[in-house]
C-alpha cells in the first residue's frame, strides 16, 4: 500500500513555490518540478491531478497563510494611522520571514488561478479592509479616492523597499538592508501625504 | 485526499489532441472499477491519471493500446 509521505509533499510544495517565483507560471511544468525535487513524475501525479490542480492548491494554501498574517492584530475599527502601521508591520514581517511565499501568493493572486484562492478568507480580508477605509473616510482621516490610487500610495513604497531588500541593493546597485526604522520613516511620509489636513495646506 | 494512494495509477501516453482526449473519455467513462481519470495535456508526457477502485494498471494499458494509443505506466 502506497502511503502519504509528508516530507515529500513538503519538498514538492516548497520547490514549486521557488520555481513559480523564479520562472513564473509560464516556465512551470510538472516534469521540471519532478526533476527539481528528484522524484518521479508519477509521484507528483499521485498527489496532484495536474499542473492546474497543483497551482490551485498551492494558491489556496499560500494565499490563506498570507491573508491570516495580514489580518493578525488588525481591526477595521482602528484609527487610520494605527491600522496602516499594523498593515505595514504584518506585510513586512510576512515578506521578510517567507519571501518566496509572499511573492508566490502575489503571482498566483494576479493570475487566472487567483479566482481559486480561498474565497471565504479573501472575502473576510476584503471586507475588513473596505470597512477600515470607509471608517477612515467617515472620520475625516482619509480623502475618498480610487482603490488603485489608494493601494499604490499606501503599499507601493513598502513593497519597493522590500524588493530592494530581497535584491540586496537599491538604486544604482547601492547595498540595501530593510530596517524597521526606515520603514517607519517612510510610513510617516505616506501617512502625511494621505492626511486631508496636510493636503489642505 | 485519503491517506491510501495505492489506487492512483499514472501513465505516460500520446493523448495529445482534444479529439484524442475525447476518444479516451468515451473509452474510460462509466468503466467499471474506475472512479475518476484525467489527462494532463499541458505536460509533455500527456499523463493519464486514473483513480482506480478495482481496475488494474494492466487493464488500463490494454484498453488504451487496443484503441491505438501509446500507454506506459509511470512509477
Amino acid at each position: 500500500m502506497r502511503g502519504r509521505d509528508l516530507n515529500k509533499e513538503r519538498l514538492v510544495r516548497d520547490t514549486a513555490i521557488q520555481m513559480l517565483v523564479e520562472q513564473g507560471l509560464q516556465g512551470f511544468s510538472m516534469n521540471k518540478l519532478a526533476g527539481a525535487c528528484n522524484i518521479s513524475v508519477a509521484t507528483l501525479y499521485i498527489y496532484y491531478k495536474d499542473k492546474d490542480d497543483l497551482i490551485r492548491k498551492l494558491g489556496d494554501d499560500v494565499g490563506s497563510r498570507h491573508m491570516d498574517a495580514l489580518l493578525s492584530g488588525f481591526s477595521p475599527e482602528m484609527r487610520f494611522r494605527e491600522g496602516i502601521r499594523k498593515q505595514w508591520e504584518n506585510r513586512s514581517q510576512f515578506y521578510l520571514k517567507y519571501p518566496l511565499e509572499a511573492m508566490c501568493a502575489e503571482i498566483i493572486r494576479h493570475s487566472p488561478y487567483g479566482e481559486c484562492m480561498d474565497k471565504k478568507k479573501l472575502r473576510v480580508f476584503k471586507d475588513a479592509m473596505s470597512a477600515f477605509v470607509q471608517n477612515a473616510i467617515d472620520r475625516g482621516e482619509l480623502k475618498p479616492m480610487p482603490v488603485e490610487a489608494f493601494w499604490s500610495i499606501v503599499y507601493g513604497p513598502l513593497y519597493t523597499l522590500l524588493r530592494f531588500h530581497s535584491q540586496g541593493s537599491s538604486l544604482g546597485g547601492r547595498k540595501f538592508v530593510f530596517t524597521k526604522e526606515l520603514m517607519l520613516q517612510t510610513l510617516e511620509m505616506v501617512l502625511d501625504a494621505l492626511s486631508p489636513s496636510v493636503s489642505k495646506k | 485526499m485519503c491517506n491510501d494512494l495505492s489506487h492512483i495509477l499514472v501513465f505516460k501516453t500520446n493523448i495529445r489532441t482534444v479529439r484524442n482526449k475525447k476518444r479516451v473519455q468515451r473509452l474510460l467513462e462509466n468503466r467499471e472499477g474506475l472512479l475518476a481519470f484525467n489527462v494532463d495535456q499541458q505536460d509533455s508526457d500527456c499523463v493519464l491519471r486514473v483513480v482506480a477502485a478495482t481496475i488494474t494498471a494492466k487493464e488500463v494499458k490494454t484498453l488504451l493500446q487496443e484503441a491505438g494509443f501509446e500507454c506506459a505506466e509511470l512509477d
